[in-house]
């Protein structure tokens, strides 16, 4: 897929939105479906022990939700949220590559491995992330 | 968005919600109705008007009781473990905890941590089964009134104790004046009382015969289970099991009884802690309380 135009380097409302909106459709496409596992846990009595099989089930979630990332944007240079808010996904040096497309969206395995990759985008201007920069990789505001 | 574009979103959110369906069948269809719960009694067992705002050491036994009520009418829980870490506590609040044990209609099992004597053993022997580690504090069958007198001292800075009652044992205990021999013999036959109710209460429990042991002595995890104070020598996973066997199921999700901690709790905790700091210098010398009181 070739770049057409960019229109704009990214905003930061922009990525914040998208990213929330993946999140939405994660929660409905690929937790939801453990909602009956899940059912079992909630119980404001009780704290539960750990147990090898949540441990099993949010480690799946979260490959999965790496997986959604990485596949979409792959085949789309978008996920659903980038679409709907008009941003993309393009390599710095060539062709987007399924390799850097799971490098940059591995951070996303955890919520506190993303607020670390993120802490980037509060020290530099162009809103990128460091797994972004890893893996050659920008999200761009325009078309492609 | 361009068509193909838009097919592609389709087919990643139908196959990704289809593989996550088929996942999640198999965890939805495990089975964690079966529930073991873990009580925790940690700390003084003390009854309500003993524990104090500002003690976080203190367990109440109204809470233990209400969380032991909870779990008898929860038909999912199929047993209880009392993770006790306690030096025992009130004789009232061990025998309420204690009486509460033996109503139960589930096993009921107490996994002695750290210590669990005097009345925290109490407790744990009204259960179906004791688990201690070896090294862990348990026994120390006995009661104590012990108190501070403060009447040499007193009389030391020229303060006087008027004495004004009616009914010649009303101040008996006082810390304002010494004890008389008669008045000694009343207390002493009261603790002489409460400990045979401890101690009888123990022994049917246990089903022994606690008439050596019943005189204070602590006992070591090893010792007590060659006494049949405790039946296993173990840890959680040991209390586990056997509360597994107790109650003949195979699989039980493990939970603990949350407690809520509110706004006045947290301050309370964290003024103990400094005050506790604060103190620790000046009280060291003063282990025996400053009034009369029982405690198992």
């Amino acid at each position: 897929m070739k770049l057409k135009k960019i229109v704009a380097p990214v905003k930061l409302w922009k990525r914040v939105l998208a990213y929330l909106i993946d999140e939405v459709i994660i929660g409905f496409v690929i937790v939801m479906p453990f909602g009956s596992f899940f059912a079992n846990f909630d119980n404001d009595l009780f704290v539960n022990e750990f147990s090898s099989e949540i441990f099993l089930v949010g480690l799946i979630i979260s490959i999965l939700s790496v997986l959604y990332w990485s596949i979409s944007e792959y085949l789309a240079n978008q996920s659903i949220g980038k679409a709907l808010v008009g941003i993309y996904v393009r390599s710095t040096n060539n062709e987007l590559m399924f390799w850097q497309c799971l490098v940059r969206s591995l951070t996303k395995f955890s919520g506190l491995l993303l607020f670390i990759d993120s802490l980037r985008i509060i020290f530099k201007g162009d809103y990128q992330r460091y797994f972004e920069k890893l893996s050659k990789t920008e999200v761009v505001d325009g078309e492609i | 968005m361009e068509k193909s574009k838009f097919l592609k979103f389709i087919i990643v959110i139908l196959v990704f919600f289809l593989f996550s369906y088929f996942v999640a069948k198999n965890f939805n269809n495990i089975d964690f109705t079966d529930k073991i719960v873990f009580i925790p009694i940690n700390g003084v067992i003390v009854s309500e008007n003993s524990a104090g705002v500002f003690n976080e050491n203190n367990i109440n036994s109204n809470e233990i009781i209400n969380y032991l009520n909870r779990a008898n009418e929860d038909n999912t829980i199929k047993a209880i473990i009392l993770e006790i870490n306690s030096p025992g506590g009130t004789v009232i609040a061990s025998k309420e905890v204690a009486d509460k044990v033996k109503e139960l209609n589930k096993p009921v099992v107490a996994w002695i941590r750290e210590v669990g004597a005097s009345g925290a053993y109490w407790v744990a022997s009204a259960s179906d089964a004791i688990v201690a580690d070896p090294l862990s504090i348990t026994g120390s069958i006995g009661v104590i009134g012990s108190y501070l007198e403060f009447e040499g001292l007193m009389e030391k800075y020229g303060v006087k104790y008027e004495r004004l009652v009616t009914g010649k044992y009303k101040d008996t205990g006082s810390a304002y004046k010494s004890l008389t021999e008669e008045e000694r013999k009343i207390l002493q036959g009261k603790l002489d009382l409460i400990h045979k109710a401890f101690s009888d209460d123990v022994s049917k429990n246990r089903k022994i015969d606690l008439s050596e042991y019943s005189n204070g002595e602590f006992f070591l995890g090893v010792e007590a289970k060659e006494i049949g104070l405790i039946d296993y020598l173990g840890g959680k996973d040991l209390a586990i099991n056997v509360s597994k066997e107790l109650a003949n199921i195979e699989k039980a999700k493990i939970v603990t009884f949350k407690q809520k901690k509110g706004f006045l709790s947290s301050l309370d905790k964290y003024l103990s802690k400094y005050s506790y700091i604060f103190g620790l210098g000046i009280s060291n010398g003063f282990l025996i309380r400053d009034k009369f009181e029982i405690n198992a």
